[in-house]
């Protein structure tokens, strides 16, 4: 039945045999022996002297460390304890991230006072338990050592109060020019609140905002249609036709975490019901939502807005509505967008239209087409609408202007880095020099900070007070989890402070509370304990009942905007990677070696181009690419700017645009070195119908040189999915909605054949039962493909709570990365527009594990309860296990690079070289503040010993410890791995097994479940839900 | 001791004069020479060691090195005084320790001014202590702090421990030479008899076999294969039971007991005042550690108890000045586990009922906290395989129905930790 063909990488489809060969090399260095057996001695990298010399060091240094007295350690107790603090037990804080338009309510666990991961909060009923990558990897940032220490003026180290004389002083001087604040999207009513305070001091201030990746045009576009300047809140769940023009809904548009959860709801078919939504994407670019599309075109940004018109005019053609004219004809895609029109025709008020489009004409076009389709009150809903985007570009161009007229006095700078980002970030530079009093309360000393005299830096959102309304209704409180590390200042305190006000900002947010939303309830009749639970609680909600409706579409004025003149020529498409954002975390060592979900390339960023276009265009040789990190370098220019930047082939890349993420070529030491890291795009955007474009005309040129890409793509890929008789083994499996019956009927044939088969083995008895007995819990867990979107979330919180070392980019290059769950990308289909399944993949805890019986010192072996245990003090580094598992999920630490030993010369690369220092990893991982996020219930892992995933052991042992002292049997549900945490689709359950009525048991048994080369006998414990596409072909016939 | 030393050192002195008078006994007096040399060695070596022990004797009750009593902490008073008495300090102590009242009474400024400083009470006579006594006293006092020592306790027990081994290898040895001995007597006696048999009855002496000499016979059979093989592998087995255990100690630190900023008796507030264990040890029954007991738990008591019977307020005006002056107390950690290992207080304490008693020995007993188990992981295995879990009452086991099958059936008498996998890696290794 699955005769399907999926690959990883391009080189599988034109050269298997070199694929198969590499696939069988775990190890893809060369160890330096050959030097040892080459003749010429002397020469070698490793001579026999320095065998002997490393041999006798460390039998010396071996023994040293064994006779050395123990060192004295001193248990220090706290003075005065505080009374909800237990050394050695978690407290857990409710808090909301929000950075810039990110959104998501959260729980800080916290260990003696030290925040040390991130977890979603079930009680949100936006974000309802579910986060992303960098919210999870935000807890980081708090121990970030470039983090400003200290506010600074001119470069110089000042104090609070000297800073704050000189800010007021020069406030006050100042009455006949203009003031300006430029923030990012504000969540917070409360620091909103202490604006509009500062303003009210100061009136000639205004206040601005500015989103890096603005959605200015839907909010105006709002404002047209409904007289409102907010987003729409959508809801992908009551959707059962989606189509995406450009808006990476799952990845990074507007609150994927939320619409994740919704666009799962409706994506779990069975045989019996075979019902799911169907998601159409027009995209330029291999975006984390285009991949997960049942159906998916190519079409660049410049066409978008285009495309969008031709829609509407098709659907109101059906819908016997009125067309717009003028609107030129789409030749390229009219096909299509007509199948898309009468496919959301059928589905009339169950259907959803969104664009990422920053052209009003276009986004005035979007809403009218969902009204034809009567999707408001539905799938789409102006009562409660969204604030997570509210940067109006054009009025951030006004500033710019009256800057450089000379008219404003001060610049108050707040979480925005515009001279990094703007599209005419020079003319920015050039207008700050014309203000007098330019003050920056960014955390870090980047592009913008170092133009302004003043850096007044703010708080982690860890360490300070805030609050924050992401859509109407829906409200949440940020407490402080930690006493501030640094001086800094809150900057709204500092921004009250300046106004005169000398509150602190809790008692600010609290009569902001008190005024506002204490009213909005009836529960708790006083606000004392309407605040105390609300802080608990982390959120507070309430149903807002507002009937927006419709005041005015005018299409013609809208259709203006629309140009209709096919852009020749090669496009760049801008956009924001996934789980890394507009460059604010640049500085965050995490999100930097997360593989990205499509190209799985850490540590920069990277051209995207089309197979066709490398092939055709480029001369490039598809095959050649894939094995060795080294791609070929280009130039992509326009009159203004240029830079350099390693070719990437991208299957499913638009033929006529190339793709580059933002966020990269930091220039400005913001703290920690990453100078050299990929190059700025954001030059590359355009200010055009009064907002900023993600795209532009570009030409592209190779240079000829060669750069490394640190691409974990080809690195532990399994062998037995790539045998060439062997295609049909279970690696992935996915079907269409239409074959789910006959899926289901092959599937469970296929079970019983391999129950069979492996009956009267080693490990099934004659009956089929298991010859292991596991007479407690027996651990499992499942993960639906079907669910899983690839966002990487997962694999940031592992790297949290299992103290996972980074390793830095070149050792990622050599296949050092050590993550224990990867997200596997399979494409299948034709290279030109391919379909993708995204696979998590970790250790599968097999019950006939062959990495056990090889080990020979026995570190790895098996528990009672299914787990496959990995002893690091046992281990002695053979590696062998990494050798026998087919799986590839086990993770060698080539070198020390957690800093779990004292010899800092354990991390002496090959070349003599220092690993950490040569990507300047020390700051990052190895300082003592970053050593602080380090979960003190997980061992830290030496050199030379294997890990990997131990399905969260520790959070195990504690679930079954809290049942113990309650004396209660053990609830399904209680235990949470942190992937499964973490996960806001909730494709993956754990639990016990052994518990017929537990959901992993349930699931694991179920129609769609299957396990990884089930066949080969390895008993794994996960069981992998087969992915279903709703391809559509009822529709069609 | 040292008063001895000395009477045999004025002892030997006249006779070393005799023996020189005398030129004849010259080799004597050499011999006496060497003798007392060695005993000099001996006496100045251990004249700290003796100022301990005059210390204890007649300081310690109201003087302490680091602490200041009822008198002044004496550590490094030596130093101290450079400058602020007349003459050389140490003379200055002499005169004061001999007889203090004479002289402050002699007008001495600073006599005087200690005297005031200490609430007038004057310090006892020492009239009898010889200038050596005093001398010795005064190094003891110049010795450098030392932060954590191991007691004088454990390296005893540890040498009791040796010398034990010792005597069972010395009566092994012994009985080895005794019949070797016995082996290498009846040997020659046997070949003295029928050397004497051949002479004198050659026609009878043919019968018997023909015996080599012993050493001839020893020769043969040690260069033999079989002798080499058995000898290589008593020195094997030797070596790796030697390693083995050798390397099973590394780290582990059985009865240490290290000086404590604060010298809290457990005696006394477990034996005699009977405080609970769990009282100040607030984390036993909640989490992994047990927790040393923040201040601000001692001062729930000692806000009324300023007192106590051994220190008087010495030691409990430390906690006030931690508590009142937000300053940590430094205590030294005794019980230390290696940071691959995963342990927790409230499963033992909380699930496993297990007294603290078991791990941590009878510390009702122990003045000063001493580590009195291993905290191996021989050890650990070891009482995992022993202890019972409290399968009954608690509906967390029901699970184990396999196991509950079996305790019915009366197929198993107890479950221990060991059959429900207290004894995997991955119990107390993540």
């Amino acid at each position: 039945m699955l005769k399907k063909k999926y690959w990883q990488g391009l080189r599988e489809l034109s050269d298997k045999a070199s694929v198969e060969a590499e696939a069988h090399n775990e190890f893809k260095e060369k160890l330096p022996v050959e030097g040892l057996l080459s003749d010429d001695l002397a020469k070698a990298p490793a001579s026999r002297r320095d065998f002997l010399k490393t041999l006798g060091f460390s039998v010396t240094a071996a023994t040293l460390a064994a006779s050395c007295e123990t060192q004295i350690r001193k248990a220090i107790p706290y003075v005065i304890k505080p009374e909800e603090i237990t050394p050695g037990v978690a407290n857990y804080y409710a808090s909301t991230f929000a950075e810039g338009g990110d959104y998501c309510s959260i729980l800080v666990k916290t260990r003696e006072g030290r925040p040390i991961k991130i977890e979603g909060n079930d009680l949100s009923g936006l974000t309802k338990g579910g986060t992303n990558a960098k919210a999870q990897a935000a807890v980081l940032s708090l121990y970030d050592n470039g983090r400003l220490k200290h506010p600074l003026i001119k470069g110089e180290k000042a104090t609070w109060r000297k800073v704050d004389r000189k800010i007021k002083g020069a406030l006050a001087e100042n009455t006949d020019k203009k003031n300006y604040i430029i923030s990012s999207t504000i969540l917070s009513p409360s620091t909103k609140k202490a604006i509009q305070d500062f303003i009210a001091k100061y009136p000639n201030t205004t206040h601005v905002t500015y989103d890096a990746v603005s959605c200015s045009a839907i909010i105006e576009a709002s404002d047209i249609s409904f007289g409102k300047k907010a987003l729409p809140s959508y809801d992908f769940s009551k959707a059962n036709v989606i189509a995406s023009f450009g808006a990476d809904f799952l990845g990074e548009w507007l609150s994927p975490i939320e619409y994740s959860k919704q666009y799962v709801q409706n994506r779990v078919p069975t045989s019996e019901n075979p019902v799911m939504s169907r998601h159409i994407q027009y995209d330029a670019g291999m975006s984390l939502t285009a991949s997960n599309a049942d159906e998916r075109h190519t079409l660049k940004g410049s066409l978008q807005a285009l495309a969008i018109a031709n829609l509407y005019n098709k659907i109101a053609v059906l819908a016997g509505a009125e067309t717009v004219s003028g609107i030129a004809k789409l030749e390229s895609h009219d096909e299509v967008l007509a199948k898309t029109a009468s496919e959301l025709w059928k589905n009339k008020g169950a259907s959803l239209v969104v664009s990422n489009s920053n052209n009003t004409g276009a986004q005035v076009f979007i809403n009218a087409i969902n009204n034809l389709l009567e999707n408001y009150g539905k799938s789409v809903s102006m009562n409660t609408v969204s604030f997570q985007k509210q940067g109006i570009d054009s009025e951030v161009q006004a500033m710019i202007a009256d800057m450089s007229a000379g008219d404003v006095a001060g610049l108050f700078v707040y979480d925005c880095n515009p001279a990094y980002s703007l599209p005419n970030a020079t003319d920015f530079k050039e207008a700050v020099s014309k203000v007098s009093l330019t003050i920056s309360m960014n955390s870090h000393l980047d592009e913008t900070t170092a133009l302004m005299e003043y850096a007044c830096p703010n708080h982690n959102f860890l360490e300070a007070w805030n609050d924050a309304a992401p859509k109407a209704g829906f409200y949440s409180l940020g407490q402080p989890a930690i006493q501030k590390l640094f001086d800094t200042r809150q900057a709204q305190e500092s921004l009250l402070r300046w106004a005169g006000i000398e509150t602190d900002f809790v008692d600010y947010i609290q009569a902001y509370w008190k005024e506002n939303l204490f009213t909005k309830q009836t529960k708790y009749t006083s606000f004392q304990s309407f605040w105390t639970n609300s802080l608990r609680d982390g959120v507070f909600e309430y149903t807002v009942d507002e009937n927006t409706t419709m005041s005015s579409l005018d299409l013609m004025e809208a259709s203006k905007t629309i140009s209709t003149n096919d852009n020749e020529g090669l496009e760049v498409c801008v956009y924001e990677k996934t789980g890394f954002g507009d460059g604010r975390f640049a500085n965050n060592a995490w999100l930097q070696e997360l593989s990205d979900p499509i190209s799985k390339i850490t540590w920069g960023n990277f051209i995207a181009v089309s197979p066709k276009y490398a092939r055709e265009t480029l001369g490039l040789d598809l095959g050649d690419l894939e094995i060795t990190a080294e791609r070929p370098v280009a130039k992509v220019s326009n009159e203004k700017y240029e830079i350099k930047l390693p070719v990437v082939i991208q299957p499913g890349q638009s033929d006529d645009a190339i793709s580059i993420a933002v966020g990269y070529g930091r220039e400005q030491g913001a703290g920690v070195q990453r100078d050299g890291l990929g190059a700025n795009v954001y030059p590359f955007t355009t200010y055009s119908n009064g907002n900023v474009q993600s795209f532009s005309n570009v030409k592209l040129e190779l240079t000829g040189e060669i750069e490394e890409v640190a691409q974990t793509q080809m690195q532990h890929i399994m062998e037995s999915s790539r045998k060439d008789n062997l295609e049909e083994r279970m690696v992935v499996l996915d079907t269409d909605l239409s074959q789910l019956g006959e899926f289901v009927e092959e599937r469970a044939k296929d079970k019983e054949h391999i129950a069979n088969y492996l009956k009267g083995s080693f490990y099934r008895d004659e009956t089929g039962e298991s010859v292991h007995k596991y007479p407690g819990h027996k651990w499992g867990m499942s993960i639906d493909l079907n669910a899983c979107t690839g966002c990487n979330a997962c694999s940031i919180a592992c790297v949290a709570e299992n103290n996972i070392p980074i390793v830095g980019k070149t050792e990622v290059t050599r296949s050092h990365e050590m993550s224990w769950i990867r997200i596997d990308r399979y494409f299948t289909g034709t290279v030109d527009n391919p379909e993708v399944v995204y696979q998590p993949m970790m250790c599968q805890h097999c019950d006939n594990a062959p990495c056990e019986n090889v080990c020979p010192v026995n570190a790895t072996n098996h528990s009672s309860e299914g787990l496959n245990q990995m002893a690091y003090n046992r281990c002695v580094g053979t590696r062998y296990c990494e050798n026998n598992c087919p799986y590839k999920v086990r993770k060698f630490n080539w070198y020390d690079y957690m800093g779990a030993d004292s010899f800092s010369s354990l991390n002496d690369g090959p070349r003599g070289e220092n690993v950490i220092d040569r990507d300047s990893l020390n700051e990052d991982v190895l300082s003592d503040l970053t050593r602080m996020v380090l979960n003190p219930d997980v061992t830290v892992r030496a050199r030379g010993v294997m890990e990997k995933c131990s399905f969260c052991i520790q959070r195990i042992q504690e679930a079954k410890l809290d049942a113990k002292k309650e004396g209660e049997e053990l609830k399904d549900g209680v235990i949470k791995t942190a992937c499964q945490q973490a996960c806001s689709t909730g494709a993956i359950v754990f639990g016990d097994v052994n518990n017929p009525e537990s959901e992993v048991a349930k699931l694991s048994d179920s129609e769609r479940s299957y396990r990884v080369i089930e066949e080969v006998g390895t008993l794994p414990s996960i069981a992998y839900l087969a992915k279903v596409r709703n391809k559509s072909n009822e529709q069609e016939a | 001791m040292s008063q001895k030393c000395k009477i045999i050192f004025s002892d030997k002195k006249t006779k070393i004069l005799e023996g020189i008078a005398d030129k004849e006994s010259w080799f004597k007096s050499f011999k006496t020479l060497f003798f007392i040399t060695l005993v000099s060695l001996f006496f100045f070596s251990a004249n700290a060691q003796d100022g301990k022990a005059l210390f204890k004797a007649n300081c310690a009750a109201c003087h302490a090195l680091d602490a200041e009593l009822t008198g002044p902490a004496l550590r490094g008073v030596e130093a101290r005084l450079e400058g602020t008495v007349d003459g050389s300090p140490r003379e200055w102590l002499h005169s004061w320790i001999k007889n203090n009242i004479g002289l402050r009474e002699s007008g001495d400024a600073y006599a005087q001014e200690v005297f005031d400083k200490y609430g007038g009470v004057p310090m006892n006579v020492f009239p009898t202590l010889s200038k050596e006594d005093i001398n010795a006293i005064i190094d003891y006092t110049n010795e450098e702090k030392v932060v954590a020592v191991v007691s004088e306790n454990t390296v005893e027990g540890a040498d009791a421990n040796i010398s034990d081994d010792d005597s069972t290898l010395l009566i092994l040895v012994g009985v080895a030479i005794l019949l070797f001995i016995i082996l290498i007597v009846l040997s020659s006696v046997w070949s003295t008899i029928s050397g004497a048999v051949k002479e004198k009855y050659p026609e009878l002496g043919k019968n018997l076999p023909e015996i080599l000499p012993f050493e001839k016979r020893l020769k043969k059979s040690l260069k033999s294969t079989t002798a080499k093989i058995i000898f290589a592998l008593v020195i094997l087995s030797y070596i790796s039971v030697y390693t083995f255990d050798g390397a099973s100690k590394i780290a582990t630190q059985e009865g240490y007991m290290p000086e404590q900023p604060i010298k809290f008796s457990h005696k006394l507030h477990v034996t005699g005042n009977k405080i609970d264990c769990k009282y100040c040890h607030v984390g036993a029954e909640k989490g992994k550690q047990a927790v040393i007991p923040s201040v601000n738990i001692c001062m729930n008591c000692h806000k009324a108890v300023r007192v106590g019977p051994v220190h008087g307020e010495t030691e409990i005006a430390k906690i006030y000045d931690a508590f009142e002056n937000k300053k940590t107390v430094k205590w030294v950690k005794v019980h230390n586990l290696p940071d691959h290992v995963y342990f927790n207080h409230s499963q033992h304490v909380m699930v496993g009922n297990v007294a603290c008693e078991t791990c941590h020995g009878n510390v009702g007993e122990m003045e000063e906290i001493k580590q009195v188990s291993t905290l191996g992981m021989g050890w650990c295995v070891n009482c995992h395989r022993e202890t019972k879990v409290q399968f009954k009452g608690n509906d967390f086991y029901n699970t184990y129905e396999s196991l509950h099958e079996k305790l019915k059936n009366q197929e198993l008498k107890d479950v221990t930790v060991d059959m429900i996998g207290g004894t995997e890696c991955q119990k107390c290794h993540y």
